[in-house]
């Protein structure tokens, strides 16, 4: 009898591999490309950032994880996606938010912009956004003040407006923000001196950090160089944030060209305000984004040139938010219309692909 | 087959034995099949190559499958409604006949979702039911 007569072989259907890519480590490696946005945001805003971020994470990792447990389903936290969503919008609230608002936007977030639509995989909105379009309605006085970077003392010492109670008024920042500062730097957005005093914010400054704005926006560098992380790890669709930045570039630069004064030039609306975080991390959240290669190219691109327009023309000094949650809203739409042709078939008349 | 793996060397760590490549090779019961003139390679696969991280989540829309089909096909929208069971809309709106299971959807998709195992499924329904009509 030779060894193979006691073997128990399994019948099994091919492929019989697999890449051993799977959704938790991709969404591991999203929280990692998220992480040195997240410390360099603490650097330039101290304390205040650092107690913001933990706080959104924390809270939508435990709303999550109360979702699952009210509908007797096994958590689903350890896949990562959660966590992703929590630093995310950590990341896109100006560091001196209140922290009790931060935990009503986290929740908001996942409980009913995730964990209603049935979790990971169905949400229709990017749920960080959905958070934070709830708080701009909620709280529009508190999600535009944004506070000077490298302030005095913002190791040791609490944004006044972080601790507010809640429903209580927060302590005005006009004060603090004049004894903390140091030389030039105001808590204006460059987006808000561009838009309400038509000042351009010079790009080194945009590249590098130095200005206010919300948590995790401020350097171009540090934000290319993560996503590009994802990018060359095949983590994340570069078509997406290409056609994003490429659009508003163009849509940029022929405001720009129409009315030099007025307009600030494409290169500006490209490397400014949230524009990079959005189309580097939330314009790709797969989820919400189309499937199909041309897809991807006309989301990204309408996304950029409705960014453009909110900021040019609409009453706001920042307009990705809402760009990206319409793109998510079409999105289901444009992969209907933009079905991949099969390898060898015949271009119908009148068909878009 | 038996003879031919004797001959290998090969011992009872074998938990799958495939004929043909490890993408669309069809894996046998039994180790009494002749090696006939269309089997083009035995592969012997181990309890630890088998048995990898199958936990099946929900369909993230990441695209690879889209990405990856060389029918260009879209086996992410298929994938949807072969787990409803909605096989006839998929041979006629997603081109369902024109996959060739080559299983390049099932190998990166890192959902771990049997995509080409719904289509060969979805395949057979339409055969069968074309055959009633």
């Amino acid at each position: 009898m030779s060894a193979l007569s006691t073997t128990i072989i399994e019948v099994r259907t091919s492929p019989h591999l697999h890449t051993g890519h799977s959704v938790d480590q991709i969404m591991r490696n999203v929280v990692y490309a998220l992480l040195p946005l997240c410390a360099y945001a603490i650097w330039l805003f101290g304390i205040s950032a650092l107690a913001l971020i933990a706080t959104t994470t924390a809270t939508c990792v435990l709303t999550e994880h109360i979702f699952c447990r009210l509908s007797n389903k096994r958590t689903t936290v350890g896949d990562f996606s959660v966590t992703i969503t929590g630093l995310l919008l950590g990341l896109v609230l100006p560091p001196g938010m209140p922290l009790w608002m931060a935990v009503v936007g986290g929740f908001i977030a996942v409980g009913p912009g995730k964990m209603l639509f049935g979790g990971l995989g169905f949400n229709a909105f990017n749920p960080a956004l959905v958070g934070r379009a709830f708080l701009q309605a909620a709280f529009p006085v508190a999600i535009t003040s944004y506070t000077p970077v490298l302030a005095m003392h913002r190791f040791t010492h609490w944004i006044p407006s972080s601790l507010a109670w809640p429903l209580m008024k927060a302590a005005p920042l006009g004060d603090w923000i004049a004894k903390v500062r140091v030389d030039a730097f105001t808590g204006a957005t460059p987006l808000m001196l561009q838009k309400f005093e038509h000042v351009t914010t010079d790009s080194w400054t945009l590249f590098s950090g130095g200005h206010a704005g919300s948590a995790g926006e401020s350097s171009a560098i540090l934000i290319l160089l993560c996503g590009g992380y994802l990018i060359a790890r095949k983590m994340m669709d570069w078509r997406i944030p290409a056609a994003m930045l490429g659009s508003a570039f163009i849509a940029g630069s022929l405001f720009h060209l129409s009315n030099p004064t007025l307009y600030p030039s494409g290169g500006f609306v490209v490397f400014s305000g949230g524009l990079l975080l959005g189309a580097m991390f939330m314009a790709t959240d797969p989820v919400a984004s189309p499937v199909t290669p041309l897809g991807m190219w006309v989301y990204g691109a309408l996304m950029g040139l409705i960014t453009v327009l909110i900021r040019f023309l609409g009453g706001l000094s920042e307009g990705v938010m809402y760009a990206i949650l319409l793109g998510n809203a079409v999105s289901p739409l444009i992969d209907k219309v933009t079905q991949p042709r099969p390898y060898g078939a015949r271009k119908k008349a009148g068909a878009t692909a | 087959v038996r003879w031919a793996l004797e001959q290998a060397g090969c011992t009872d760590q074998a938990a799958s034995v495939i004929l043909g490549g490890p993408m669309m090779g069809a894996s046998i019961g039994s180790f009494d099949v002749p090696v006939t003139k269309g089997v083009t390679g035995i592969l012997v696969l181990t309890h630890q190559d088998v048995n990898g991280n199958s936990r099946i989540y929900p369909c993230i829309h990441c695209a690879s499958c889209v990405n990856i089909c060389p029918m260009h096909l879209n086996p992410s929208q298929l994938g949807m409604l072969g787990r409803k069971g909605r096989y006839e809309e998929m041979a006629a709106e997603y081109h369902l006949n024109d996959c060739f299971e080559c299983g390049c959807c099932s190998y990166v998709c890192p959902s771990h979702i049997p995509l080409v195992q719904y289509f060969r499924v979805a395949k057979q329904m339409n055969r069968e039911r074309k055959a009633q009509a």
